[in-house]
């Protein structure tokens, strides 16, 4: 779910990027007051872990599903949040460079959709409630998987907002929704139960890695439980209307029905013969729809047909240009390695 | 140069290290420690530089008492050469891990160039310099590691099984290189053939107590006792029929 | 397994470009750090239909990788594997947006085909020039710009060291991961049941690796502070080569070269 700079406009990834940077600030400033120089280079090293972890699939054997552990609650029960946050947004750094995973513009949206909600929501307001100071495998299991798949909702519905505000796909905020949610909430599932899995692991083998310094709030049991509870309410009744929302609009699930039947095809039959097919149904649409003015549209399309041989001239230009750059660099080194 | 004195370690967990250890050594000698695994040479080497703390015993080195408030002074009369080079080059560029001691110590912009750059020849890796730490081969790297050590300009020079991780050339390569240096040297390791080439001197452990001190020579020989610390005579001093 | 070996060879093969020696490679890190920025703001500052204004800009990526002496199919390869996303978040635009926009050699077009090839081409544009940065300049260099634009030390120093340990961890993890299936061959991946030992083994292996480098670092003197060198400065050329290529991206952006070219033809 890393979101890449297509598909959003400046203004959102600025804002995105401002706020996460925002956070990136405060998380160094509270690191720095722990005066614990060892940090950085365990946070260094656990980024590395989590981008090797991350690559790492795990089978649930006879469903043919799998999945990987999740790097921002795992890290924030290890690390504290502020570390784990700091390690997260590295680590997405790297990817967005390295990998094209997430574009450098949307760095912002990225460390805030998959690094914000882990560590600062689902950390201190799920995972920590439920753990209650009592680290039981039974409490740390229960407590990463909600606060796991807690999390990722969180970041996915930021993904369907971040694209909506930006405008630049059609995508229906219901149907879009309605696609993403569902998605990570199997996701989650599967990276919910393996980070609690390896959280056991450390706890069963060295207990004192765990972050234990759950601060006391004065705060009863029941009150903890309350808020948790709350919070799973109010989960359950967004998730009710987003649905209750979606079904509403035929149009939306007509789309994810399209759009799923169009994946099957693209994996049976290989992305060109789809590419072509897709764009013969698509056309095949359009007789249904009349023009908006007919002397308005075909002026436009002049221009636009202009538009597109030049473009085509222009792109063509460029290439050449290249070709001969290259073709003229390999033959000045030819001469170089000669004389 | 070092000066251990009656020193004991047990480790949190309530294994014991060392027992009552006492070694001298002087300035300009290059002295190996070997013996079994876990006969305590790596507790040693830690205790010498201060990575954990002598509780019982003295320890001193060049001069300085190795206590908590002088860590600083003896880090940097000390170059630590770890075992894994992977886990002392740590920074992005060999040049800036070369810098790194120095740039720790204040040092002005000049100064630390120098001492970088001195350091790169002398263990002759200018063609290195501006290479990531990840792509070199296992003698690069050690190599790069004793530099970044030198360029601290210490006195004395501790290494941990130098010769783990290098192929057959590069480990002659870094006996050559060894040999040039004129620091006091202590090396713990397997590798009793590296101690008949550099060392003058052996100190044989064997849980934790000093077994033998005495020259390489005289001591590899000695089956009994070789055995006995649970060691293996060298290959080159084996009479093979 | 596979997927750790390939990110391995990917590192390490746009670490290998980034060693290059050409023009591009010696331009200052900043200049070129400034102008790809600069870069992915004009390009996706264009409004969603776009397609003719894009075209032009495929010009930098292009000249950039013939100068650079960067293969094209390196990069191509990479941007089929960044792709995806942005397809099908795009796919849909064809489907809810049928109003037909212009028709194209008898072919009616769609508005929602335009705002879908728009995205795609943004895609492209996006990531190559993301790509051609990070082959044209070490990671090193790029971090000392981020700290040259005030981006905390603590940060800049993360990155670094995750990147520094990236490799050696997943070859660790590869290597367990051999050990799990020469033992396991029946079985396809590893089982969700066995993912705490798995994982949490490799955590306790980065725990006492990290420990192991924060001793080498006290043994060098570190006492909570990072230094770095300051890092050198941008020369005139540098400067013009800024100047010049984000001038040639807001004159591309303000003016439709396609359009222009276009009209000569028809």
């Amino acid at each position: 779910m890393h979101m890449a700079d297509a598909l959003i406009t400046p203004a959102v990834g600025g804002v995105m990027m401002a706020v996460s940077a925002g956070a990136i600030g405060y998380s160094v400033k509270k690191v720095k007051e722990e005066l614990d120089d060892k940090k950085v280079p365990l946070m260094g090293v656990m980024g590395a872990f989590v981008f090797a972890g991350q690559m790492i699939n795990f089978t649930i054997p006879a469903t043919g599903s799998s999945g990987h552990i999740g790097g921002g609650l795992l890290l924030a029960a290890l690390l504290g949040p502020y570390a784990a946050f700091l390690v997260i947004s590295a680590v997405l750094v790297i990817q967005a460079l390295f990998f094209a995973d997430g574009g450098l513009l949307a760095l912002g949206c990225n460390i805030f959709n998959l690094g914000f909600f882990a560590c600062f929501i689902a950390y201190p307001f799920i995972y920590k409630q439920i753990i209650n100071k009592s680290f039981t495998p039974k409490r740390i299991t229960i407590g990463a998987i909600i606060a796991v798949i807690a999390g990722l909702q969180l970041g996915a519905f930021s993904v369907v907002l971040q694209t909506l505000i930006s405008g630049i796909t059609e995508l229906p905020f219901a149907s879009f929704a309605l696609l993403m949610q569902p998605i990570h909430l199997a996701i989650g599932l599967i990276e919910g139960i393996a980070t609690a899995a390896v959280l056991c692991f450390v706890l069963k083998s060295s207990p004192t890695l765990l972050d234990g310094n759950v601060t006391v709030e004065g705060e009863s049991t029941n009150m903890r439980k309350k808020t948790v509870t709350i919070l799973l309410i109010a989960a359950l009744i967004i998730g009710g209307f987003v649905s209750w929302f979606a079904s509403g609009y035929p149009d939306g699930l007509e789309w994810s029905m399209e759009r799923v039947a169009g994946t099957a095809e693209l994996e049976a039959e290989g992305s060109t013969y789809h590419a072509a097919a897709g764009i013969q149904e698509n056309t095949a649409f359009l007789p249904d729809y009349g023009f908006k003015d007919g002397g308005e549209s075909s002026a436009l399309a002049g221009t636009s047909v202009s538009g597109m041989i030049g473009g085509g001239i222009t792109l063509s230009v460029a290439c050449l240009a290249g070709f001969i750059i290259t073709r003229f660099r390999k033959k000045v080194k030819c001469n170089e390695c000669q004389s | 140069m070092i000066h251990a004195k009656n020193v004991s370690y047990t480790y949190p967990d309530g294994n014991k290290a060392l027992a009552d250890v006492c070694i001298d050594i002087s300035e300009g000698s290059t002295v190996a420690v070997v013996g079994a695994n876990g006969a305590g040479k790596s507790t040693l080497l830690a205790l010498l530089v201060g990575i954990f703390p002598a509780k019982i015993g003295e320890i001193e080195m060049a001069g300085i008492p190795v206590k908590k408030d002088k860590l600083e002074d003896i880090r940097r009369k000390v170059g630590f050469v770890f075992q894994n080079p992977d886990d002392q080059l740590f920074m992005a560029s060999v040049y800036d891990d070369i810098a790194f001691g120095p740039r720790n110590f204040g040092c002005s912009a000049n100064e630390i160039k120098e001492m970088t750059e001195h350091a790169i020849e002398t263990m002759k890796i200018e063609h290195l310099k501006n290479r990531a730490p990840q792509k070199l081969s296992g003698g690069e790297k050690r190599n790069v590691a004793i530099a970044a050590v030198l360029a601290m300009n210490p006195e004395v020079l501790l290494f941990d099984e130098p010769s783990s991780f290098l192929d057959p050339k590069s480990r002659r390569n870094f006996i050559h290189a060894m040999a040039e240096l004129g620091h006091t040297k202590l090396i713990a390791t397997h590798d009793l053939d590296l101690v008949l080439d550099l060392c003058e001197r052996v100190i044989i452990l064997k849980k934790g107590e000093v077994y033998a001190d005495g020259k390489p020579m005289e001591l590899f020989r000695d089956q009994e006792l070789m055995e006995a610390a649970g060691l293996e005579i060298p290959l080159s001093l084996q009479n093979r029929t | 397994m596979s997927k750790l070996t390939e990110s391995i060879n990917r590192i390490q093969s746009l670490e290998e470009l980034a060693d290059g020696k050409t023009a591009i490679h010696c331009i200052h890190p900043m200049a070129k750090l400034i102008t790809t920025i600069f870069f992915l703001v004009v390009v996706i500052s264009f409004d969603k239909y776009s397609i003719s204004g894009l075209i032009p800009f495929f010009t930098y990526p292009i000249l950039l990788m013939a100068f650079g002496e960067i293969p094209y199919r390196s990069v191509l390869t990479r941007l089929i594997v960044a792709l995806p996303f942005s397809f099908f978040a795009g796919l849909s635009n064809p489907f809810f947006d049928r109003e037909t926009a212009l028709i194209l050699l008898g072919i009616p077009v769609s508005w929602g085909i335009l705002s879908f090839l728009s995205i795609i081409l943004k895609t492209v544009l996006t990531v190559m020039a993301v790509l051609i940065l990070i082959a044209t300049t070490s990671m090193d260099k790029l971090a000392y710009q981020m700290i040259r634009i005030k981006i905390p030390k603590i940060f800049v120093m993360q990155i670094m060291l995750t990147y520094r340990y990236l490799t050696l961890l997943i070859k660790e993890a590869s290597d367990m991961i051999t050990a799990y299936h020469l033992r396991s061959s029946r079985q396809k991946g590893i089982r969700l049941a066995h993912a705490g030992t798995f994982m949490g083994q490799l955590l306790l292996r980065s725990f006492e690796r990290a420990e192991k480098v924060y001793v080498a670092m006290k043994c060098r003197g570190f006492n909570g502070e990072y230094h770095f060198a300051s890092s050198e400065r941008m020369r005139r050329g540098d400067y013009l080569y800024g100047l010049f290529v984000c001038t040639a991206f807001l004159l591309m952006r303000g003016i439709n070269l396609s359009r222009i070219v276009g009209s000569i033809f028809v």
